[in-house]
C-alpha cells in the first residue's frame, strides 16, 4: 500500500532498504549509542528499572520496525526521541487507565503538605508565634499585591521570573523552555526585577541582582 | 520611608520586610498545585522543536513555568542523548547494553520469520482461527450493511470495526483489506458512555508521530459509534493511531484512541 508522499517513502525507496540481517551492525551501533540515554530518559520520568527496560526495548523495536519510513534527511536522534515520546505517552495512558480503576486515597502527609501555610515566608519575623489578626491582614494584603504585580508582568517575563526564582534554573535552561536566547532571558529578568522593585520595594526586600549563573 | 500605617490603602511597610524571592517561591508553590492539564509528551517535543501553532506553544510555555516535571522533560529532550540516569540502579553497563541488544535482535528476527515458524502451537490454533474467520466474515458483512445504512453507498469500500484502547479487547491489530479496494470505512465503537457533543473529530497519526489528517469531522450513528471513510492510499503503511475528540465551542476533548494497521491482502 502506498501512502502519501509526506508520510511514506516511495516503493522504490522501500525496495532499496537493506534487510535487517544486512543492517545488523548499523542497528547495533544505533542501539549502543542511544539505549543508555533512552533508559535514563524513562528513569528520569520516574519509571522503575524493569519498566525502563521494557519501555526502552519497545522504543527500539518501533524505531527499527519503522526504519523503512525513516527519512534520511531527518536526524536519527530526533527519530529515536520522537518514538520514545510516543512510547512514554502510551505508558502514561496505560497508567492513567489503571489509576482510574483504583480508588484514590490521600494520606495525612499529603493533606498537611497541601495545607502548608502560604504566607509563612512573607512574615519571617512572626515565625514561632501565633499571628495576630492584624498580622494576618497585612500578610494577605502583601500576597495580593505581589500576585497582582507578577500577573501584570508580560507573560514571557513572568515565566522567566518563575523559572529562575522558583526553580533556580540556569539562563540556558530558561532559554530552552521559553524559546528565546540567553541574552533575552537576562534582559527579561533584569527588567522584571526593576519593575517589581519599583512597585513592591516599600513592602518587600528586593535583592540587587539576579545571582550568579 | 513614610509611616502611613494609619491611613487607608496598602499596608504599612514593616521594619523587617519579607524577601521578594522567598515570597515569589511561595506564590509559585501555590501555582504548582494547579498546573492545569499536562500536555502530552509528543506535544512537549513538538514545542521544543517549534512545531506547535503559536497559541498552543503559548499554552505549553505557560504550563512549563508552573510544572517542574514537564519542564524537566523538555530539558531532557533538549539534552538527549546526554542524559545521566537518576540512580546507579538505572545505569546500563556495556554488558547490559549487549545483552539487551541480543534480546532485541532476537525479537526483530522472530518478527521476520514466517508466522508458522515462530511458535510451535500454531497448528492447533489454526483450526480455531478458521472458525473465528468464518464468524468474522459474517460480522464484517453485517457491519458493511450497518455502515451503508448509516452513510449510504461507498462504492468500492471495505468496512473495518475498531475497538478503543480502553476496551478490554482493544484495537484492530493488523487488518487486511482486499486488493483493489478504494477506501476503508472505519467503524469506531465507544465502550464507555460519554456525554454528547455538538460535533466530533478524528486525528489520524502514524505510530511514529507524524500527523496524516487532523480534525476530520465524523458523525455519530444511532448506535453510538462513528463512521470514518478514508482512502486506502492515504493510510500509512505501518501502525495508525486514531484519536477521537468531542468538539464544543471550539474546544476539543479527547474521548478515545484506536490503533490499527491496515495492509493489502489478496483480492
Amino acid at each position: 500500500m502506498r501512502g502519501r508522499d509526506d508520510v511514506a517513502l516511495l516503493d522504490a525507496e522501500l525496495e532499496a532498504m537493506p534487510v535487517l540481517s544486512e543492517r545488523r551492525a548499523e542497528l547495533a551501533e544505533v542501539f549502543e549509542d542511544y539505549a543508555p540515554a533512552v533508559t535514563s530518559f524513562f528513569a528520569r520520568r520516574g519509571f522503575g528499572p524493569e519498566d525502563c527496560r521494557d519501555l526502552t526495548q519497545e522504543t527500539f523495536l518501533k524505531a527499527f520496525r519503522g526504519l523503512p519510513r525513516f527519512r534520511k534527511e531527518a536526524e536519527l536522534r530526533t527519530w529515536v526521541l520522537r518514538i520514545a515520546a510516543n512510547v512514554w505517552k502510551n505508558a502514561l495512558r496505560t497508567s492513567q487507565a489503571e489509576k482510574r480503576s483504583a480508588s484514590k486515597t490521600v494520606s495525612l502527609e499529603e493533606i498537611q503538605t497541601l495545607a502548608k501555610p502560604l504566607a509563612r515566608v512573607a512574615a519571617p519575623h512572626l515565625a514561632g508565634r501565633p499571628a495576630s489578626p492584624l498580622d494576618r491582614v497585612i500578610r494577605e494584603e502583601e500576597q495580593r499585591m505581589l500576585r497582582e504585580a507578577v500577573e501584570d508582568l508580560p507573560p514571557k517575563m513572568r515565566r522567566c521570573v518563575l523559572l529562575r526564582v522558583d526553580r533556580g534554573l540556569k539562563y540556558r535552561e530558561i532559554a530552552t523552555l521559553t524559546s528565546v536566547t540567553e541574552d533575552t532571558v537576562k534582559t527579561q529578568l533584569y527588567q522584571a526585577r526593576q519593575r517589581l522593585k519599583d512597585r513592591l520595594g516599600d513592602h518587600f526586600h528586593v535583592s540587587g541582582d539576579d545571582g550568579e549563573e | 520611608m513614610p509611616d502611613d500605617s494609619r491611613s487607608e490603602g496598602p499596608p504599612a511597610p514593616r521594619s523587617e520586610k519579607p524577601d521578594l524571592d522567598d515570597a515569589l517561591r511561595e506564590l509559585a508553590e501555590e501555582d504548582r498545585r494547579s498546573p492545569g492539564e499536562h500536555p502530552d509528551p509528543v506535544a512537549l517535543l513538538d514545542y521544543l522543536e517549534g512545531r506547535l501553532p503559536d497559541a498552543e506553544a503559548d499554552r505549553v510555555e505557560e504550563h512549563l513555568a508552573r510544572c517542574p516535571d514537564c519542564a524537566q522533560a523538555v530539558l531532557d529532550f533538549a539534552a538527549f542523548p546526554n542524559l545521566e540516569p537518576p540512580t546507579e540502579e538505572h545505569r546500563l553497563t556495556p554488558a547490559d547494553v549487549q545483552s539487551r541488544w541480543r534480546e532485541l535482535q532476537a525479537r526483530l528476527e522472530a518478527e521476520r520469520r514466517p508466522v508458522w515458524q515462530r511458535h510451535q502451537v500454531l497448528l492447533p490454533l489454526a483450526a480455531g482461527l478458521f472458525v473465528a474467520a468464518v464468524g468474522l466474515g459474517a460480522w464484517a458483512g453485517a457491519l458493511r450493511e450497518k455502515v451503508e445504512r448509516l452513510e449510504g453507498p461507498w462504492g468500492n469500500a471495505y468496512p473495518l470495526g475498531l475497538r478503543p484502547e480502553s476496551a478490554e479487547r482493544r484495537g484492530g491489530g493488523v487488518q487486511e483489506v482486499p486488493a483493489g479496494v478504494d477506501r476503508v470505512v472505519l467503524y469506531l465503537s465507544l465502550v464507555t458512555e460519554e456525554r454528547e457533543y455538538p460535533a466530533y473529530e478524528v486525528d489520524v497519526t502514524e505510530a511514529g508521530g507524524r500527523r496524516v489528517f487532523a480534525g476530520v469531522p465524523v458523525r455519530r450513528g444511532p448506535d453510538g459509534g462513528f463512521v470514518l471513510p478514508l482512502p486506502v492510499e492515504s493510510l500509512p503503511s505501518g501502525e495508525t493511531v486514531l484519536e477521537l475528540y468531542g468538539v464544543e465551542a471550539g474546544r476539543r476533548t479527547p474521548l478515545e484512541t484506536y490503533t490499527v494497521a491496515v495492509r493489502e491482502g489478496p483480492e
